[in-house]
């Protein structure tokens, strides 16, 4: 799952980003001292931070040419927006194939989201229903625009990381993707409500 | 609005020193040791976390804060932020040595989710994982199913089985089986009663009702995750959570046979097994806890569809329905591919299901996996499916090519299923009209995917249809903006039948009389109405109002990495006659292209290449094609507007033009060609009064001279006149007007070239060796044979062309 900012310009800036598993690597072959597991743990994680910063500027590419074909007007990056405006924006969405070895070791597909400056990207793999992860992440995003107050001016949405946890961690627990209904949906806003205000 | 203050955010972040964090964690470890949770401390955590997360390299945090977070984590009476915060700043700083983290002893099942969430994105080994997975096990055999909390452990099971799902011996993987068929199956059909519902005092309320269906009616059969309930008790809970994660568990582990990994090969099964068919589900309570499941897994699956009909009160569900539809015929091919005998009791329900869906565009997605199930069983039930295919290449990419969704799912299946549908199904091939509108109109997301599935649409019948297409690619993209515009204009809807009244833009021409043939083609779903259209310029032409749009442009882009793919596809199978008419189509398309500026560069680029390519491959087509060839030389605008492709073409002559690779090459032949192409280089370099000379590349000119002294070395009694012609170079370059045109090193390699090929032209028989290279160059007679041998004819060329020019070419 990937937050981010889609600036104007060259600008992509990674604002959250949260996996669920690190990608499998080959174990150390036989045993390997402290520092040794200390140099790959670094390894791997600066791996991670690529991949993800990797993902995020083709989701702000593919975000930008579908903006463009569809003749969108370009959103104006400086403006104030204000909760009113902020509620009616339409959501852009789309999807595309990473194949196995682009970035991932396998096969993944993306599928993503943006309202204005900010995207929102669901990397799954090839077999995940991808009408559910379409589904789940469309009601994601709705819940952080609640939550985060996300398009109005000033916010420290880059601060809020309890709330986008606790969105996560009950709508996509450990990154499952689930079949909710309706009311199951409303059970869990009321868990979610519960522990942010708590 | 995210914008500089969130950037100034991340760079203090990130510019932090080791020392002030130091001092920050001791802040923070004083305030958890007081166990105050106050805002300062969320938004001292908050602070800290952007700070460990924001640097690509890993900041190391001292080990007493470390373990402060872990004692936080498991202390129940933590406000709900901070045990986020702390999760997450421990997921982002571990592994290390400091802290090793076990869930051994928590039996807490939100303290377990949190700190099984750390392990697990650790990339631990597999003793960790093995320890939370079989902790987790534990405690799903050791709740009671009406105590609160279980439903947390099934997501971290899923997700064990994505990292590592080896490490499930077989008698867990029955164990959970069982519980699964439990929950799946013989949920609660009853509706929970919320526990804050009144109090000890309060009148008992009324008997729980029972669940209901997502239309309103009272359930009929048993539960499932369409099934509505205002509060639901814990085993639905882990009834919704089961099916959300069955898939996962049948890929690994429902094969028959121990704990497979590749459950979703085909797997080779004797026909004994196929021929006993059972029109029933056996008892199951005899059968194994594997195959119990898939039954119960197959009765969940028909009940979802059959729920799936009724109309939904709420959109959201509606939408759900729709994905259920979508698992549930995944699940369904799953278990027959994983069980044969199940095809003949899933197959009815599938087909039903078609019915009900194929006449509604909005279920266009669930299509898919019921055409993947007719293409994977289908021949086992001896069902004919040629209807549903046709329903899917001819229907929905005309129809709904705009939904980017449904475009990028489509073209996945067509792309995973190539080999199948390409030796399978006939009518994949003539659909690539229809399928390649999903391309023209999303080109940039699935522009990839075509690279690979192009090569199984290109069959020698059709694949100067398919150039053609590929060509035509932008126009055909705009030929939908201008219907779907046509479709959408208030103008009137009568047809525009007067044909005296000038088109102004596409939109209008859709609907004129005159061009709806043409448009017709463009936008048909088969293929066999013929390679192209007589027409096509005036379509080009009218649609090049479009010509600028984003959408045209960026389809544009991908048409000359297709044609490479293209031309490497169709090389390796053409024969003479195909590699005729290919070249036939570069020499016409050439000029016949939409108006897109680079476009237009970028493909006679390709031509150019391919040119060359097809000529080694079958080098008499010079001779065969010497009519279109002479056409296209005699032809000076054909200079102007594509230099490169027209170089290519003239060297291509000089080169293949000759006896040696084509034995029915004559000397009239020659001759002609010669005739043409002087007239040509006659014109280029005729100094006329008017005012505007086009300039022509220098390498025009020396490609044709070259040329030229080519064709008179095979055929020597030209040489004379090539002689005379070369000799005049040196006035022409000289001239005021040509001079200030070219640069001095242009002119210089101008005149350097006419002398050598006149120097050269005056020993013919050496010329004949150099100008006319030989098929057999290669052959190592010409090394080592003495008297014919090429460094010594090297050798003697290199003395003939350094001699000083001859009389009257003084500079």
């Amino acid at each position: 799952m990937v937050l981010l900012s889609l600036g104007p310009g060259e600008l992509c800036r990674l604002v959250y980003s949260r996996s669920w598993a690190a990608e499998r690597q080959p174990g150390p072959a036989g045993r390997e001292s402290p520092a040794e597991a200390e140099l790959r743990h670094q390894q791997q994680r600066l791996r991670s931070k690529e991949q993800l910063a990797a993902v995020a500027r083709q989701v702000k590419s593919s975000c930008i040419l579908s903006r463009q074909a569809a003749e969108k007007p370009v959103p104006d990056f400086g403006s104030v927006i204000t909760e009113e405006l902020a509620g009616s924006q339409d959501l852009d969405l789309g999807v595309f194939r990473l194949p196995a070895g682009d970035i991932y070791v396998e096969e993944t597909t993306v599928v993503w989201a943006a309202v204005l400056s900010l995207g929102f990207a669901l990397i799954c793999d090839s077999h995940e229903n991808l009408m559910l992860a379409e589904n789940t992440l469309k009601m994601i995003v709705k819940y952080f625009m609640q939550h985060l107050n996300l398009l109005v001016q000033g916010n420290d949405v880059v601060l809020k990381t309890d709330r986008i946890e606790a969105i996560l961690n009950t709508f996509l627990p450990h990154g499952q993707l689930m079949f909710l209904n309706c009311c199951f949906i409303q059970s869990l806003e009321k868990e979610l409500n519960a522990s942010i205000f708590k | 609005m995210f914008g500089v203050s969130a950037e100034n955010l991340l760079r203090q972040a990130r510019e932090v020193q080791d020392e002030d964090l130091q001092k920050f964690c001791s802040r923070i470890t004083t305030l958890l040791q007081n166990k105050e949770y106050n805002k300062e401390a969320t938004d001292s955590l908050q602070k800290l976390f952007l700070i460990v997360s924001a640097t690509k390299y890993g900041r190391t945090l001292p080990r007493d804060v470390l373990q402060k977070f872990h004692s936080t984590l498991c202390f129940l009476k933590a406000p709900q932020p901070v045990l986020a915060l702390c999760s997450a700043i421990l997921r982002e700083v571990l592994p290390c040595t400091s802290l090793t983290l076990s869930c051994d002893e928590v039996n807490d099942m939100k303290t377990l989710s949190l700190l099984s969430s750390i392990i697990l994105a650790q990339g631990s080994k597999n003793g960790d994982i093995e320890a939370v997975c079989s902790h987790v096990l534990k405690l799903l055999e050791a709740r009671q199913v009406e105590s609160q909390g279980s439903r947390f452990l099934l997501p971290i099971l899923s997700k064990v089985l994505d990292i590592a799902p080896t490490i499930l011996n077989e008698e867990q993987v029955n164990a959970v089986s069982k519980k699964l068929i439990d929950w799946l199956r013989y949920a609660s059909t009853l509706q929970g009663v919320p526990l804050s519902s009144g109090g000890f005092f309060s009148p008992r309320s009324r008997q729980p009702a029972s669940i209901l269906e997502v239309d309103g009616a009272v359930a009929g059969d048993f539960f499932t995750l369409l099934s509505i309930g205002h509060y639901y008790t814990e085993d639905q809970w882990l009834n919704m959570h089961s099916f959300s994660m069955i898939r996962k568990w049948l890929q690994c582990f429902g094969a028959s046979g121990v704990n497979s990994n590749d459950a979703d090969e085909k797997s080779e099964l004797d026909s004994s097994v196929m021929s006993i068919v059972s029109a029933t589900s056996t008892s199951s309570r005899l059968m194994p806890p594997k195959e119990r499941l898939r039954e119960k897994t197959f009765e969940y699956c028909n009940r979802l569809i059959e729920q799936s009909d009724r109309k939904a009160i709420k959109k959201s569900d509606s939408e759900l329905q729709k994905a259920c539809l979508i698992e549930a015929v995944i699940l369904l091919d799953l278990i027959c591919r994983q069980d044969p005998s199940f095809v003949y009791r899933a197959f009815p329900v599938v087909k039903a299901l078609y019915g009900r869906i194929c006449a509604d565009s909005g279920f266009a997605r669930v299509l898919l996996p019921v055409v993947q199930f007719y293409l994977n069983h289908s021949e086992l039930a001896a069902v004919d499916s040629e209807a549903i295919y046709r329903h899917l290449f001819t229907k929905i990419p005309s129809e709904l090519y705009h939904d980017s969704m449904v475009a990028f799912e489509v073209v996945q299946f067509c792309r995973r299923n190539r080999k199948k549908l390409s030796e399978n199904v006939g009518i994949f091939h003539k659909s690539f009209p229809n399928i390649f509108k999903f391309l023209a109109w999303n080109a940039p997301c699935l522009f990839p995917d075509f690279i690979e599935l192009l090569p199984e649409l290109i069959r020698p019948d059709t694949s100067l249809e398919i150039l053609h297409s590929l060509l035509d690619l932008p126009c055909l993209t705009a030929a939908l903006e201008a219907q779907l515009r046509s479709q959408s204009s208030l103008a009137s809807e009568k047809m525009i039948t007067d044909q005296n009244r000038k088109t102004v833009n596409s939109a209008e021409a859709f609907q004129n009389q005159y061009y709806r043939s043409m448009f017709s083609y463009i936008l048909r779903v088969e293929a066999g109405a013929g390679d192209t259209i007589d027409r096509l310029n005036l379509l080009h032409e009218v649609l090049l109002d479009m010509a600028q749009r984003p959408r045209v442009v960026q389809c544009a882009q991908t048409v000359p990495i297709l044609l490479q793919v293209f031309f490497n596809v169709v090389i390796k199978f053409a024969d003479g006659p195909l590699i005729n008419q290919l070249v036939l189509v570069i020499l016409e398309r050439s000029s016949l292209l939409y108006d897109i500026p680079d476009f237009k560069t970028e493909v006679q680029r390709v031509f150019s290449s391919q040119l060359l390519v097809l000529c080694k491959l079958h080098p008499p087509l010079i001779v065969e094609q010497s009519k279109e060839l002479l056409e296209f030389c005699a032809t000076v605008s054909n200079i102007i507007n594509k230099e490169t492709f027209f170089t290519h073409v003239v060297w291509a002559i000089g080169e293949y033009m000759s006896f040696s690779y084509d034995r029915c090459c004559t000397v009239e032949q020659i001759t002609k060609f010669f005739e043409t192409l002087e007239a040509l280089l006659f014109e280029i370099t005729q100094l006329r009064a008017s005012a505007h000379v086009p300039k022509y590349s220098p390498r025009v000119i020396t490609i044709l001279m070259t040329t030229l002294a080519k064709l008179a070395s095979r055929s020597q009694d030209l040489i004379p006149r090539v002689s005379m012609f070369l000799s005049k170079m040196r006035p022409f370059v000289r001239n005021a007007m040509i001079s200030s045109m070219y640069s001095e090193d242009d002119i210089q390699e101008i005149l350097t070239r006419a002398t050598e090929l006149n120097n050269l032209l005056k020993v013919p028989n050496v010329a004949q060796v150099i100008l006319g290279s030989s098929v057999d160059i290669v052959n190592p007679r010409w090394y080592k044979d003495t008297n014919a041998s090429l460094p010594l004819t090297l050798r003697t060329i290199s003395k003939v062309l350094q001699r000083e020019p001859a009389p009257g070419f003084s500079a």
